[in-house]
């Protein structure tokens, strides 16, 4: 969120990043990986990137997405054996911040997050190992229902999806049937006869919601039954884990561009951020940002103990994120003034993110209604 | 009061796994206390009438200092445990579900007595910690004055040195909780002129005898009917010289350690207490509901403010693990406890406004709500305003300008 040098008065820095002593402590190995995914993604402004991707609708650089093979961020989620780095949610969510806070548009979230957990418990290793090495783009389609008709020779499937995460970058789309018998997770060639991906309409062009019909499309079955269920459940957690931590990172991004114009900026005489009308709304969002970063690192920790009520605690932490993201934005452009208001400001960038974010991997009103049953409301 | 103790138990509790593994000193620790607890909760209610209830409390504190449970965090050799953070949040955590009374000598146990250890003089800390936890002597705090409330260093009060070994106190403090019953009163009062316009100098925190004709106590009626704080009047009030918490002109130094002890601990009590309130919420909907006297309408507005306070309920027990992590590692409580004091404040304030729309008035079978409600409205007063604490959140956190 870059906004022009102002008639500053640079003297007094504000403060960035997270709270050391309010928030869970990171491993050494977190701040390393911080550090260094920072690094990387600092080489370009995060504006020029997302906003390259709207004009151009492109999402995927392949030498870039060659560049996080290579620096392992792609098999994070996929077993050592497989040439992954096998880490927990907790690490996940680290990369995940970084990639929020630099707005980075990638398929990211669906292949090394949803897609990388669903493959593992299918224990898929040549797609995972493919996954890691940066080869095999797929997509998970987790809204929707769909039918297979098992012929033992040549299975299909037929049915349609919505929201379904950079489906049309995918090579492999995974798909799951629960019109059947029992649940099943198949495996379908994003170039196979039947398969139609269409891209919506989305506020945010860093990411791309699609809408996937399939007409008897061949398939391979790869789960079915109670495992199927399992690693639908645990790919939804781990998305929402990954997806938490991207909007939390891009709301600190946020809070941090508001704080820097409110010291730079002056009015009457003195720095906007001495007002308290604007300092009270910058610690709003300070709030914000800090409780859905606790959310998140909470979820990742039950996720990786498998704990009981690491889904709950998850969808919390997405709906906590995704509303720190929102006010985060609106904040930004509000405090930022005519300046906020431009297209080469990146608030807006941010705000597009946040509210395109909001249908994916269950809205704030799902959430709700699953945690009100869960608690017996 | 009595708990519904189907609320710590799956598939539904209310308090999520924190997600931390405590070892196996902490567990210990844990169930030695709620097996302590379990057996020493008082079973019947609070008196109504409130010099009996103060004395209520008074004798449940002293059967906690007995057996070592209060003041816990103090070293053993003042009779505390020296109980680290992570203990602490587990006392509290205990306190809360057993529905335990409240702790009475509170100005004492968590602000007066750290603040005595870090500034005070060993004599002084022999003579007055033991009693301070026992709750035989009772500690008030005078540091509010009818013109001072967030510009505290603008207060009035003065003490002067007679020359023949005792301080004078002249002044007036108000908003003092438990002065009706206080034995001792630690007053922040103005002993040196202030060079120019450093007006943190020259305050020093005198302890104040509240036994003596030269002070006197008004009770105030609160907007919950208690009498719980009151106006103090100092006319010509003395002191011993020795009786101060740091010395002449440190006042000021010792006052924000105070401070940050009074923003941090609060925390540690809240999301606890607050998850017993939801529990009791929804015990009476469940009840309600099958004896079919809910409205639907009711539990489609209840609903959506329930899961919001419970999940804001799971962050503040994430902050609070996470400040008493921090605390441990030896970090100071700093800005902080503002945060934290910020978030819990409102939370109760809308934990205590569902309850009373939902369970109504009257407290039937539990909580009075009505009073809950009414008495939470000071939480972003007391302590600091939510407005101050946005101020130094702002200033020391975010490094706005000032």
């Amino acid at each position: 969120v870059t906004g022009p040098a102002t008639n500053a008065a640079r003297g007094r820095r504000p403060r960035r990043g997270f709270a050391a002593d309010l928030q869970f402590p990171e491993s050494r190995a977190q701040v390393a990986l911080r550090d260094e995914v920072r690094a990387y993604l600092d080489r370009s402004a995060p504006g020029e990137r997302a906003r390259s991707a709207a004009e151009t609708g492109k999402l995927l650089d392949v030498e870039v997405w060659a560049e996080m093979a290579r620096m392992e961020w792609l098999g994070l989620l996929v077993p050592e054996a497989l040439g992954g780095a096998e880490c927990t949610l907790a690490d996940v969510s680290v990369l995940a911040e970084e990639l929020g806070r630099s707005l980075f548009p990638s398929p990211f979230l669906a292949t090394a997050i949803l897609g990388a957990t669903v493959l593992r418990h299918a224990q898929a290793d040549d797609l995972l190992r493919q996954v890691a090495g940066g080869s095999a783009l797929v997509c998970v389609a987790l809204d929707g229902d769909a039918r297979v008709v098992e012929d033992p020779s040549a299975p299909t499937i037929s049915g349609g999806f919505t929201c379904v995460v950079d489906a049309d970058s995918a090579h492999t789309l995974l798909l799951c049937a629960r019109g059947t018998e029992q649940a099943m997770v198949v495996a379908v060639d994003a170039s196979a006869s039947g398969v139609t991906v269409r891209s919506e309409a989305s506020l945010d062009a860093t990411r791309h919601l699609c809408t996937v019909h399939v007409d008897a499309a061949p398939c391979r079955v790869l789960l079915t039954g109670d495992l199927a269920e399992t690693a639908l459940a645990e790919a939804g957690t781990a998305g929402m884990v990954a997806l938490a931590a991207e909007l939390v990172g891009g709301a600190r991004r946020c809070l941090d561009a508001t704080l820097e114009h409110a010291t730079d900026r002056h009015q009457f005489g003195r720095p906007i951020g001495s007002f308290q009308a604007v300092k009270h709304k910058c610690v709003e969002v300070l709030v914000a940002v800090e409780a859905a970063r606790a959310a998140v690192a909470h979820a990742a920790r039950l996720a990786d103990a498998d704990g009981p009520s690491a889904a709950l605690l998850a969808g919390t932490a997405k709906v906590m994120s995704n509303r720190a993201l929102t006010l985060a934005a609106t904040v930004a452009i509000q405090v930022q003034g005519g300046t906020g208001f431009l297209w080469e400001t990146d608030a807006h960038l941010y705000l597009r993110r946040a509210k395109a974010s909001e249908r994916l991997l269950g809205t704030a009103a799902q959430h709700r209604i699953s945690v009100a049953r869960t608690l017996g409301i | 009061l009595k708990i519904d103790t189907t609320a710590r138990s799956e598939p539904s509790r209310l308090a999520a796994d924190l997600g931390v593994q405590f070892n196996e000193a902490e567990d210990r620790f844990r169930s030695e206390f709620r097996a302590w607890l379990a057996a020493n909760v008082p079973t019947e209610a609070p008196p109504a009438d409130e010099d009996e209830r103060f004395e209520f409390l008074r004798a449940w504190q002293r059967l906690l200092a007995d057996e070592g449970w209060a003041g816990i965090a103090w070293p053993t050799q003042y009779g505390g445990r020296g109980a680290d953070a992570i203990q602490q949040f587990l006392y509290y955590d205990e306190l809360a579900w057993a529905g335990a009374p409240e702790l009475v000598n509170t100005p004492g146990l968590l602000l007066a007595g750290p603040t005595l250890m870090i500034h005070g003089s060993e004599e002084l800390k022999q003579r007055l910690l033991p009693r301070m936890l026992s709750a035989t002597d009772i500690w008030c705090q005078g540091f509010s004055e009818p013109e001072v409330g967030s510009d505290l260093a603008s207060l009035k009060t003065r003490a002067i040195d007679d020359g023949a070994g005792v301080w004078v106190v002249d002044g007036q403090k108000v908003w003092t909780t438990h002065a009706p019953w206080a034995d001792y009163c630690f007053v922040l009062c103005r002993t040196a002129e202030p060079a120019g316009d450093r007006r943190y100098e020259g305050l020093s925190m005198v302890l104040v005898p509240m036994g003596q004709e030269q002070v006197v106590v008004t009770p105030l009626r609160q907007m919950n009917g208690d009498h719980e704080y009151a106006q103090v009047l100092f006319n010509r009030a003395q002191a011993p010289l020795d009786m101060m918490i740091g010395g002449p002109g440190e006042g000021w130094n010792v006052a924000m350690t105070l401070l940050e002890f009074e923003r941090a601990d609060q925390g540690f009590t809240d999301h606890s207490r607050l998850l017993v309130r939801l529990a009791e919420i929804r015990t009476f909907l469940a009840a309600a509901r099958s004896a079919g006297t809910v409205p639907l309408d009711l539990l489609d507005d209840v609903r959506p403010r329930f899961v919001e306070l419970w999940s804001r309920c799971q962050l503040l027990a994430q902050f609070n693990l996470g400040r008493a992590l921090a605390l441990r590692r030896g970090e100071k409580p700093g800005p902080w406890g503002s945060f934290v004091k910020l978030y819990w404040s409102e939370l109760w304030q809308a934990v205590a406004e569902l309850g009373l729309d939902v369970v109504g008035e009257g407290g039937e079978g539990g909580r009075d709500f009505a009073r809950d409600y009414l008495t939470s409205r000071g939480a972003t007063i007391y302590s600091g305003t939510s407005e101050i604490q946005r101020n130094v959140i702002g200033d020391r956190i975010l490094g706005l300008p000032r």
